[in-house]
């Protein structure tokens, strides 16, 4: 497109108005004053811009669904043939059941998420990130949506084939709970995600290596195929930490009605531990992002690749 | 003016120029040594892996990485022992505690051999390289994995000690089968390899989920192979598929040799020397299976200039 071509451009270049500003301005200076406005919806159009290629990516090549859903169901069916195998209650099928699709959640927040930053520095995105006039939480918010996506599809199947599969019977006496308690779980655990990519960030080239590691320890200290209170007095300060150790404590005493003997805490007081979590991880996320960012701009070396 | 005439001062020639000046080309510098360049890439390959794995990252957070996860991996099963109240069953825990610490090894083995390949074209971009040079491909791939099988070892016996020490899993190093122990490991883990080759050679062909197949394969034995419960659990018309698959019968080996009791059920009735043989047949059926597919595959894959393809995945 030519310069002619723009309402704002003027047939000389330089010499009107800068093809590139929004409005007509006087300097430089009057031209990076934007309005709320304009910056909310810049930073809206940047999370759909970032959610946009997951989506559209998960629809295009549907093959992920084969192994997005399919290992998941692998793994959930050892875990209740391990309980058949030792003679375990029905009700712990279930349990096994809804950990193994909550870990469609868990995967997405530490490789789609955590790691991703570090991804797009291998990529070379993540300069663009950095230098776009957008706030990076809008780009992770982005991220946190698309991979919402993928992972609830992931999430649903697993629950209902499994469910199918193994004959698993669900108790529900409070659904709202229930989908409050699931939200607000979602809520925390991206929260995390957006915390755990800006260390990952600074962590550099360990990222493979941390992603690892919060796969197996968390699943045992998250209670994903156990309840969490096999572990005694540490299951307490998991749950401190760990969204999805007491979301999932909560999702079980709501979706299992009867079984709240097994929980670690009342479900009322889990929830309220949930929504802390969520204002505090974002918050956390908030400042360790612009901490990053200053970082970037400063010393200009977060951007490096292999690094 | 003198001294921009003066000829320059003779060096000793080194670089790109040294090969013209060394004096005629010999012959034998080009003889082909299959075994002799298959031993020096299989070296050098195993430094190179080594180096990826370790070196490049912070040893300390390699070293508990090492552990934490296998120990994360069987502390996650010993909970649902704990859970249903079978902490009593020591026969269960013993038989978790083995399968989960022999299966650090299709961790590094078969998972991170195909990885290899896939992080040399798409991440590191150095796989067209590998290729063209001339070292042993082979042997290249099965010394990237065999740093990765020596940071499974390790995770395999920090498992196993901790089995012992704190879940009384009752193996006895004096009362340790150890010839079947080591023939076990080592055909287990030529098997591994083999299936890893032939899936690497796979997964050359493929775009985007190529990274998820040996995670898949992997979920696969994991189900399959008796990994955390006996075979007899399986749905009758799977068993069959599991004793046509080696992983099964190393695991079997690998309990035998460490509690020296075979696990009740089916294989209860089968001796040592059965589990063996069975070992080695569907090993030998995998390593023949693996290299076939991989020579073929790393060929169709030349053809179709997939060796430096990047998915971006």
């Amino acid at each position: 497109m030519s310069g002619v071509d723009r309402p704002n451009a003027a047939p000389g270049g330089l010499a009107g108005h800068s093809p590139y500003a929004w409005r007509p301005s006087a300097d430089p200076v009057s031209a990076a004053a934007w309005s709320r406005r304009r910056l909310l919806v810049t930073n809206l159009r940047s999370v759909f811009g970032r959610a946009f290629p997951r989506i559209v990516g998960a629809l295009r090549e549907p093959s992920w669904v084969a192994f997005e859903v399919g290992m998941p169901l692998l793994t959930t069916t050892a875990f209740v043939l391990v309980y058949r195998a030792l003679g375990a209650p029905e009700e712990f099928v279930g349990f096994a059941v809804v950990g193994g699709a909550m870990i469609a959640f868990w995967m997405n927040i530490i490789w789609a998420m955590a790691a991703q930053l570090y991804w797009e520095r291998s990529q070379g995105n993540l300069e663009l990130y950095f230098t776009a006039p957008i706030h990076l939480m809008s780009i992770l918010l982005g991220m946190a949506i698309g991979g919402l996506f993928m992972s609830s599809i992931r999430a649903a199947v697993v629950v209902v084939a499994a469910s199918l599969l193994f004959g698993v019977r669900y108790a529900v006496e409070d659904w709202a709970a229930l989908v409050l308690v699931f939200l607000l779980t979602l809520a925390a655990l991206y929260g995390l995600g957006m915390l755990l990519a800006s260390l990952f960030l600074l962590w550099g080239r360990e990222a493979w290596h941390l992603v690892q590691l919060l796969q197996e320890p968390v699943y045992f200290l998250g209670g994903l195929y156990s309840p969490i209170r096999v572990l005694g007095s540490l299951a307490f300060l998991v749950a401190a930490f760990l969204p999805l150790a007491v979301g999932l404590d909560a999702i079980r005493q709501l979706a299992f009605a009867g079984t709240e003997e097994i929980g670690l805490l009342p479900v009322e007081v889990e929830t309220a531990i949930l929504a802390a979590m969520v204002v505090v991880f974002i918050l956390l996320a908030y400042r360790a992002l612009a901490f990053v960012e200053r970082l970037a701009r400063r010393e200009g070396r977060l951007t490096i690749r292999w690094q | 003016m003198s001294a921009a005439a003066a000829p320059p001062p003779a060096v000793p020639v080194t670089g790109p120029g040294a090969a013209a000046s060394a004096g005629p080309f010999d012959p034998r510098r080009a003889d082909p040594r299959p075994v002799a360049d298959a031993v020096r890439s299989l070296r050098a390959a195993a430094r190179l892996g080594w180096a990826i794995e370790s070196n490049w990252s912070d040893p300390l957070l390699f070293g508990i990485y090492s552990i934490v996860k296998p120990v994360g991996a069987v502390l996650l099963l010993v909970a649902l022992v704990w859970i249903v109240g079978a902490g009593g069953r020591s026969d269960a825990i013993a038989y978790l505690v083995v399968g989960s610490a022999a299966w650090t090894f299709v961790g590094g083995a078969l998972i991170g051999l195909v990885q290899t390949i896939l992080d040399d074209r798409e991440h590191y971009r150095v796989l067209k390289y590998v290729v063209v040079s001339s070292a042993s491909f082979l042997a290249y791939l099965v010394g990237r994995s065999g740093a990765q099988v020596l940071v499974a070892t390790v995770g395999c016996l920090v498992v196993l000690v901790i089995g012992v020490v704190f879940l009384g899993v009752p193996i006895d190093p004096l009362a340790i089968d150890w010839p079947l122990l080591g023939a076990s490991m080592a055909l287990g883990l030529v098997a591994l390899m083999a299936l890893g080759i032939g899936l690497a050679g796979f997964c050359l062909q493929l775009r985007q989920e190529a990274w998820s197949y040996p995670e898949a394969v992997a979920g696969g034995l994991y189900l399959l192979c008796g990994a955390i419960f006996p075979v007899d659990v399986l749905p009758a018309w799977l068993q069959p598929v599991a004793f046509l698959l080696a992983p099964t019968w190393w695991l079997e080996g690998l309990r035998r040799a460490l509690l020296g009791r075979p696990t009740p059920g089916v294989m209860a009735g089968l001796p040592d020397a059965a589990i063996l043989s069975a070992l080695a047949v569907t090993a030998a059926g995998l390593i023949v299976a693996g290299l076939v597919v991989f020579r073929v595959m790393l060929r169709r894959a030349r053809d179709r200039g997939l060796i430096d393809q990047t998915t971006g995945s």
